[in-house]
């Protein structure tokens, strides 16, 4: 009786095991043939759905044995789900990338393109885009994703109308600014409604006022060639915090978000200035009823140096899973979607600058308004350009962020800041 | 002689034989591997981590021992979230119980004011923390907000504040909007526990002439002890656990005066990519919520006992 309640029990608890493995066990896809139709995944934070539709159709029409499943998520969350499928050993076939510290520290686990876009794109593939987006998606002059969208940051939207309307001119220079911002305060216009909240918006903003500040010391910082603490850029934390105190920005900047606090200030025609990059020119796309209703321009960030250039890079890049068993249908797409059709989709829907050599400009039609500012967008890129945007280190960046949110919130100064942001640099 | 025990049952409890009962084992078997699998698992595999330098995402490790522990005991940044933990857990729990309680004693009983008033209240509840924090941050929002509009309104102007960008206020608001969240969740439960308590304890503390101040505090009180014991462990595991209220509203900020070990633990570990320290508040952050959840089923036992 003994015996045979152990022996059941035994029993018992291997069926129960093997079906806990069973269930248990991860989802391992089998292997593709590679002819017949595939299903592919594409993951991404951009475009918007709509436009992401339109590509996805456009991309199943011309091949008819791909299916794209494509998923599109918010920015912040989107990096979360991407790093935990990844770790976990799945993750989409195709997805975006962030150039700099994200890019640095995702490419082990992305296919190089270099070997299988020459078998599949020919040897000349590269000369389709532009050598600075392709250096923006390499690592160690491997290139680990295909570009797309360019953009212009850390720059000023101006509501001309409101600065007319005032008496006021768009200012050059950081006195300016604040002398204007007093008498838009006076009038109940919010100045320069700026997401503090976001640390890549204050990234950006800070990145364009240290290139005129202390030209060229933030980039010999980033490539580790300089330190952080140097006086220059300690001026420039001193300058980027001024506008907290001065009134320059909005009240309450600390708490707000780019999307959509300080967007809607702007878009609601409520706000004289919005920082954003150029990527806000979707705005005469998606939200052309609320913008259109005042004149909008665009200007580079004053400060005491005068106008500061602008700083720019690639929207992102589109990467091949390393573990991907569809890698030539994932290239296709992600080609499609950075230099063939797919790219006039995007920039039709976002007004991106090219990434490619053919220097493609949108085709659908936009107010005269839009066409101005991206006539003054072009020639900041071409005359006022500083450098990359994207920070290479992802523990740098952080840093630099905390220290930006910190001199914005007023418990730190610009030597503090420069010190922390130079410890993250030390630890490496 | 019984099979099952040699020994008299003692305050109802028996032990069981379990080699006479290989059944038993069969039935408990799923829960226990779903708890191995999910809980248990997890949790080991987690302090494992801890243990090593990773970014969480490539195959290279680099094993550090203690040090992840150690930084998160001496990091000026990590102590700074346990002072954020403890005055964001004492206005909550505080506030939610207590305003719980006393909104389940209001509410209870028939009549249609009751009904709505315990349906508004409880409204926030089955909300979305993601979707209350954007809503919160909107209608604090002191430019143009409802708060600052309706505020400016009624030439109330010099009122509007900042509330979530100031870091003297940010604290305190994130934990007010908390307990709006939550206090209906506290409300429902004292209801329920109200329900057991029998009318002629009510109606004897009456005829002795207790007004409903001493009804109150001298009777329902002392009489739902296990319900307040009940909600404070789970308010206190609440607490250690919130993150997405936190992190729409303020995303810790401003300059990490909201920040909690939740939000740190997420920013370390997916902006900074340093899984090692991520995994480490995360281990501390269970043990922590062990002991507290321990000691406050002992202080229950123990009062249980002396009744």
């Amino acid at each position: 009786m003994k015996f045979t309640a152990k022996r059941n029990l035994v029993c018992a608890v291997i069926a129960a095991t093997g079906l806990l493995l069973a269930g248990c066990a991860g989802g391992a896809s089998s292997p593709v043939a590679s002819s017949g139709p595939v299903t592919i995944t594409l993951e991404s934070w951009t475009p918007s759905q709509k436009v992401m539709d339109n590509i996805v159709a456009e991309f199943e029409k011309e091949n008819p044995n791909i299916t794209v499943k494509a998923t599109l998520l918010p920015y912040a969350d989107y990096v979360t789900a991407i790093k935990t499928e990844l770790a976990s050993g799945t993750g989409p076939d195709v997805f975006d990338l962030q150039t700099g510290g994200m890019l640095n520290e995702f490419a082990p686990l992305v296919t190089p393109l270099d070997k299988l876009a020459t078998s599949q794109l020919g040897a000349d593939w590269k000369s389709a885009y532009k050598k600075s987006a392709l250096d923006q998606s390499s690592v160690d002059g491997a290139v680990y994703g295909l570009p797309h969208g360019f953009q212009p940051a850390g720059l000023l939207w101006v509501n001309k109308t409101l600065l007319d309307a005032n008496g006021i001119k768009i200012p050059t220079t950081i006195g300016e600014l604040v002398t204007a911002s007093q008498k838009l305060r006076a009038a109940g216009v919010v100045p320069v409604a700026i997401g503090a909240k976001d640390d890549w918006m204050l990234i950006d903003i800070f990145s364009s006022m240290s290139n005129a500040i202390a030209p060229g010391d933030q980039y010999k910082a980033m490539d580790g060639k300089g330190s952080w603490d140097t006086p220059g850029l300690v001026k420039a934390f001193n300058e980027f915090a001024s506008m907290f105190k001065t009134g320059v920005a909005q009240d309450g900047a600390a708490g707000a978000a780019t999307y959509t606090d300080t967007y809607d200030l702007y878009a609601d025609g409520k706000a004289a200035f919005f920082t954003n990059g150029g990527w806000n020119q979707d705005m005469f796309v998606g939200a052309a009823d609320r913008i259109g209703k005042f004149d909008s321009a665009v200007t580079l960030m004053p400060t005491s140096a005068g106008p500061a250039p602008v700083i720019a890079g690639i929207s992102a890049l589109l990467a091949v899973n390393g573990k991907s068993k569809n890698q030539e249908a994932a290239l296709k797409l992600a080609q499609f979607m950075s230099s063939g059709p797919g790219q006039q989709i995007v920039m039709d829907g976002s007004l991106d600058f090219s990434v490619t050599s053919t220097d493609l400009v949108p085709s659908v039609k936009v107010s005269a308004n839009a066409s101005t500012v991206r006539t003054a967008l072009t020639a900041m890129l071409k005359d006022n350009l500083a450098g990359y945007r994207e920070v290479p280190n992802a523990a740098v960046k952080a840093a630099l962020g905390q220290a930006l949110l910190k001199l914005v919130a007023g418990t730190i100064d610009g030597a503090g800041a420069a010190a922390e942001v130079q410890a993250a640099a030390k630890a490496g | 002689m019984s099979k099952t025990s040699s020994r008299p049952a003692t305050s109802g409890h028996r032990r069981t034989d379990w080699r006479a009962s290989p059944a038993a084992i069969l039935f408990v078997l799923p829960c226990a591997a779903v708890f191995a699998v999910f809980l248990a698992y997890p949790l080991f595999r987690n302090a494992y981590i801890a243990l090593f330098n990773w970014n969480g995402l490539t195959a290279a490790t680099k094993w550090v021992g203690l040090d992840n522990f150690v930084w998160v005991f001496t990091s000026p940044v990590v102590l700074d979230t346990a002072r954020n933990t403890l005055v964001f857990g004492i206005i909550t729990i505080a506030l939610q119980l207590g305003g719980g309680f006393l909104l389940a004693v209001a509410l209870a009983g028939n009549g249609r004011i009751r009904q709505v008033g315990r349906t508004i209240f409880f409204i926030p509840v089955v909300l979305t923390p993601v979707v209350v924090g954007f809503l919160f941050s909107k209608i604090l929002e002191p430019n143009d907000g409802e708060l600052a509009r309706g505020l400016n309104a009624l030439g109330l102007g010099a009122l509007v504040h900042p509330w979530l960008a100031d870091p003297n206020t940010a604290l305190v608001t994130v934990s007010l909007v908390n307990v709006w969240l939550w206090i209906g969740f506290s409300m429902s439960v004292y209801l329920s526990a109200l329900t057991g308590v029998p009318t002629e304890l009510i109606e004897a503390a009456k005829l002795d002439g207790t007004n409903s101040r001493q009804l109150v505090w001298h009777v329902l009180v002392p009489y739902l002890r296990p319900t307040h014991f009940a909600l404070l462990t789970l308010s206190v595991i609440g607490t250690l656990k919130t993150f997405d209220i936190v992190y729409v509203l303020t995303k810790g900020g401003p300059s990490g005066s909201t920040e909690l070990p939740t939000t740190l633990l997420f920013r370390v570990g997916f902006d900074e990519y340093k899984q090692g320290r991520a995994s480490a508040i995360g281990t501390v952050l269970f043990v922590v919520a062990l002991v507290l959840t321990i000691i406050n089923l002992r202080i229950a036992n123990r009062a249980e006992k002396t009744e």
